[in-house]
């Protein structure tokens, strides 16, 4: 993975460095970005007797910032800071489990929080503008704060036996490369749509809360590739020319 | 010189109060409760059945038996055969058997227990004559990280006194309670035998 990345940056680097003469350009932008992700991997799955099992929705969204330098008018870095966040899903199936394992008549689960990654990212911004278009690409890596949600539940009538999987966090390096079109609105606002890939795996350290028994699902940690696709939507502001 | 400084000023607060919406925006927390009511269904616990093994002749071997094949409680418990009767001055094993026998053929659900020996806890309680002269000691585990004794392996140990009384066998049902003692979780089964030492 990390060899075909340095290979995509040095041969995008040759190629936007070579594109047309040295003109006046807006060396610096700001942006800001929002859309829809879908979340790939173990994460989503809702399987109560598989321990890699998630239960994260696979629908999210993200939002985002981001700013840049240009060296020159093909070639520049740029910053992210951006989050993605994806609600429970199949939890009914979590509840269910616990209580046919627990042997109970009823069971509640309470779920709080999401999962959500937290993103600061920097690297290279190759731009080739075309007309009132710009094509952006990105190669970007850095830290990934991510957080898992928290799970209650109760036991029937009992409330000395509710328990807690609480919720997680950790950080970690993540990768994000991402491909964009800009449309000039005018000379310093644009209006950009994007696709994106974030690439990160967290290694969540759980705490479980008044969890004494061995019965029924318990994870103490997860530490599984969260692979999260992104579509946005947004708008830059360039300046300093 | 004096709008410059303010200008700044104002740009970092209003990018500082940005990127707070930004992360207060995202850290919004939703719950979402999930509830699994009761399943149709359940399995009964009609019959309790005592095995005593004298330790020191294994073919001295008895049994107890209290069964209720109403589990909704409309005919009184058979007790007929709930009746044992021990030596003075003996070592016995003693295990104990659950069974549905509202179902053909019966259905032995003592391993199932076993099984779930960690949120379950058969116990004995003793009244009358036999109270001083028997001693009650549970000899299985479960596989909690205390382990705790499940209760359907015992020891009951009769000294030289001869006596009558009343013997209480009791299983309780403790999800994520289990502490070794009575007291956490409910009863699903609640027996009485009449035991005897000789």
């Amino acid at each position: 993975m990390k060899k075909n990345i340095i290979a995509f940056i040095v041969l995008l680097s040759s190629v936007f460095s070579s594109i047309g003469q040295e003109e006046t350009f807006n060396k610096y932008f700001i942006g800001i970005n929002g859309g829809y992700s879908a979340l790939l991997g173990n994460a989503i799955k809702g399987d109560y007797a598989d321990s890699s099992s998630g239960f994260a929705n696979s629908n999210g969204v993200n939002l985002g910032l981001e700013g840049g330098y240009f060296i020159k008018k093909n070639f520049g870095f740029a910053a992210v800071i951006s989050t993605n966040s994806f609600s429970s899903n199949g939890l009914q199936a979590l509840s269910d489990g616990f209580q046919e394992d627990f042997e109970v008549d009823s069971i509640t689960l309470t779920a709080s929080g999401k999962y959500s990654m937290y993103n600061f990212f920097v690297g290279p911004i190759f731009s080739y503008p075309k007309g009132k278009f710009i094509f952006n690409a990105k190669v970007l890596g850095g830290l990934v704060y991510a957080v898992t949600p928290e799970y209650k539940v109760d036991i029937e009538d009992q409330l000395e036996a509710t328990f807690y999987q609480r919720a997680a966090s950790a950080s970690t390096f993540g990768l994000q490369t991402s491909l964009s079109i800009n449309y000039l609105l005018t000379d310093n606002i644009s209006l950009k749509l994007g696709v994106d890939c974030i690439y990160t795996k967290p290694n969540f350290s759980i705490i479980n809360e008044n969890r004494d028994a061995n019965v029924g699902r318990k994870i103490t940690e997860y530490h599984q590739v969260f692979t999260s696709l992104n579509t946005n939507f947004g708008i830059s502001y360039s300046f300093g020319k | 010189m004096k709008s410059k400084r303010k200008n700044r000023t104002y740009s970092k607060v209003s990018l500082a109060t940005l990127v707070g919406l930004f992360f207060s925006f995202t850290a919004c927390k939703k719950e979402e409760v999930i509830i699994s009511p009761p399943v149709a269904g359940s399995e009964f616990m009609t019959t309790i059945k005592l095995r005593f093994e004298n330790k020191s002749n294994p073919q001295d071997t008895t049994w107890a038996i209290w069964r209720d094949l109403t589990p909704d409680d409309q005919n009184t418990p058979d007790t007929s055969g709930a009746i044992i009767n021990l030596d003075i001055n003996k070592i016995y094993k003693v295990s104990v058997k659950i069974l549905d026998e509202t179902k053909s053929p019966s259905e032995d659900i003592t391993e199932e227990i076993r099984e779930k020996g960690n949120f379950h806890f058969f116990t004995f309680f003793k009244t009358g004559g036999i109270s001083s002269n028997l001693t009650i000691v549970a000899t299985d585990f479960d596989t909690n990280p205390t382990p705790f004794h499940i209760g359907l392996e015992n020891e009951f140990t009769t000294n030289g006194t001869i006596s009558t009384g009343r013997l209480e066998g009791v299983l309780r049902h403790q999800p994520n309670t289990k502490n070794g003692t009575y007291a956490p979780g409910n009863t699903d089964v609640d027996v009485f035998f009449t035991l005897n030492i000789k």
